[in-house]
């Protein structure tokens, strides 16, 4: 079981670890996840995303290799650009969604932990002949989300930096402890934030710096449970759940993370027919009427006839509401009402618009 | 396991409920334990009253952010009274477990479950 570099903070803030993709993580912290869930709304919440894959590429060959793999175009980006993408195999199938960010020196890639194998494989085998250096830097780095309303305020004072200058998917660096740190403006929780990545040894101080100067104004250390309901609510997808290898980008209208005038990609001519022909499949809201909690795998029926399946499903906080999303059968009318089976029962639900949540202009 | 609450005037079943007997009314409920292994209730579901069951049936279902668990009759018996309030706020369940009956069973006089343990014998099963 793999350990991040802030392992002993988590046992000494009272995190319960769980394995999760081959690392030992905290779900939860000692104040629960409904709680870490309304910090981030409110406040903020600090989270220890070093288990997701970081890949560093570096070379002449790069940016050609990246109109290659990537469904979006990296053609006109720039250092300090960073870009959510969808690598798809040739029939159009998701081998992985991750963000790209153009670093002065060469790209770093960072991807879902599930799939740190899966991707590496498939990057050094499509990279075979050329001249581009694909380094794993996962195990040797740290990665921080720092998620909330009051981010920008955080990260500005504890990095001595104008954080509220750095848009919305664009990195720069700053310096903690003599160390370089990558920051992104991007996040996974429907909230404004930073991501942050450095030196693994540098992390835990890093971390826990955030944490005392953010606790009096209502920050709270968040486990992956509260990173699950956080992303539910905002409807972002999870590799394994709204995204796989079995779902496409446009049934999981993910159809925006694919440039068609990126002429090359791998995926092309499958996505091209895909967005052509009316999807057999859609990815849809919904919210309880009567209570229950759905949950991924249940089925959801239109009167007697099966449509779809729950990817995702929970009690969201912010709403105080069970909500979820299912990939159902096309078209599944928004505010139309379908049933979920739950253990044996089929509850009333209602279609609703994505997302359930997005944060206040 | 340390530092949960074992009230010692409470019995417990080996899969993590309390029971109170007061003569031939039996309330139920789950253990600080188990709603800490739980992690935060957002549902429950309980039994119509006069509905009756028998020892190890599952008489309601608790549901929490991380999964759903059945709770289980510690004595075969008729439910009584449920506690509504439960229905509203799950998250009392977490809070305080041991004010948080799900509901009464009324057993047959003299009914006794040998398999239930006392505060000792239950944080002995919950520390292996």
């Amino acid at each position: 079981m793999l350990q991040t570099g802030l392992h002993d903070l988590h046992v000494a803030l009272q995190a319960r670890m769980v394995a999760f993709s081959g690392w030992s993580m905290p779900v939860q912290y000692a104040a629960g996840p409904t709680k870490e869930h309304m910090a981030v709304r409110k406040a903020g919440g600090l989270f220890d995303v070093s288990h997701m894959a970081r890949l560093e590429l570096r070379g002449a060959g790069v940016a050609d290799f990246l109109l290659r793999v990537l469904t979006r175009s990296v053609a006109r980006r720039k250092p300090g650009d960073a870009v959510y993408s969808l690598m798809t195999y040739s029939d159009g199938t998701v081998i992985d969604d991750l963000i790209a960010v153009r670093k002065e020196a060469g790209w770093l890639l960072v991807a879902n932990a599930v799939n740190r194998r899966k991707d590496l494989e498939w990057l050094r085998r499509q990279a075979n002949g050329q001249d581009i250096d694909i380094v794993d830097v996962t195990e040797q780095t740290s990665m921080l989300a720092v998620q909330g309303p009051d981010a920008v305020w955080l990260v500005s004072h504890v990095l001595g930096i104008d954080a509220g200058n750095l848009r919305r998917f664009k990195a720069r660096t700053a310096t903690w402890e003599s160390k370089s740190v990558l920051i992104t403006r991007t996040g996974y929780t429907g909230e404004d934030g930073f991501e942050l990545v450095l030196p693994r040894t540098a992390g835990g101080s890093l971390f826990q710096h955030l944490l005392e100067m953010g606790r009096p104004r209502g920050w709270l250390p968040c486990g992956l449970a509260a990173r699950d309901s956080l992303r539910l609510e905002a409807c972002l997808p999870l590799y394994g759940h709204e995204i796989s290898q079995d779902i496409n980008p446009v049934e999981a209208d993910l159809a925006w993370a694919v440039s068609f005038r990126n002429p090359r990609f791998i995926g092309r001519d499958a996505l091209l027919k895909a967005r052509l022909e009316p999807p057999t499949r859609r990815l849809c809201a919904f919210r309880m009427e009567d209570k229950g909690v759905p949950r991924a795998g249940y089925a959801v029926y239109d009167q007697e006839r099966r449509i779809g399946t729950v990817t995702s499903g929970n009690k969201s906080p912010t709403l105080d509401q069970f909500i979820g999303m299912a990939l159902c059968d096309a078209p599944t009318t928004e505010m139309k009402r379908v049933t979920v089976e739950i253990r044996g029962r089929r509850l009333s639900a209602l279609v609703v618009p994505k997302p359930f949540y997005s944060r206040p202009a | 396991m340390t530092g949960f609450s074992l009230p010692s005037d409470l019995r417990y079943a080996s899969t993590h409920e309390w029971c109170d007997q007061q003569g031939d009314v039996v309330a139920v409920g789950i253990t600080d334990y188990a709603q800490d292994q739980l992690s935060d209730v957002v549902f429950v579901e309980l039994p119509e009253v006069g509905e009756d069951f028998e020892t190890g049936q599952t008489v309601a279902t608790v549901e929490s952010v991380k999964a759903a668990a059945d709770v289980y009759a510690p004595m075969a018996g008729r439910v009584t009274e449920v506690n509504g309030t439960l229905l509203d706020n799950p998250e009392e369940i977490n809070s305080d477990p041991y004010g948080s009956w799900f509901l009464k069973l009324e057993v047959a006089p003299g009914t006794d479950n040998p398999d239930l343990l006392d505060a000792a014998g239950y944080r002995a099963l919950t520390q292996t």
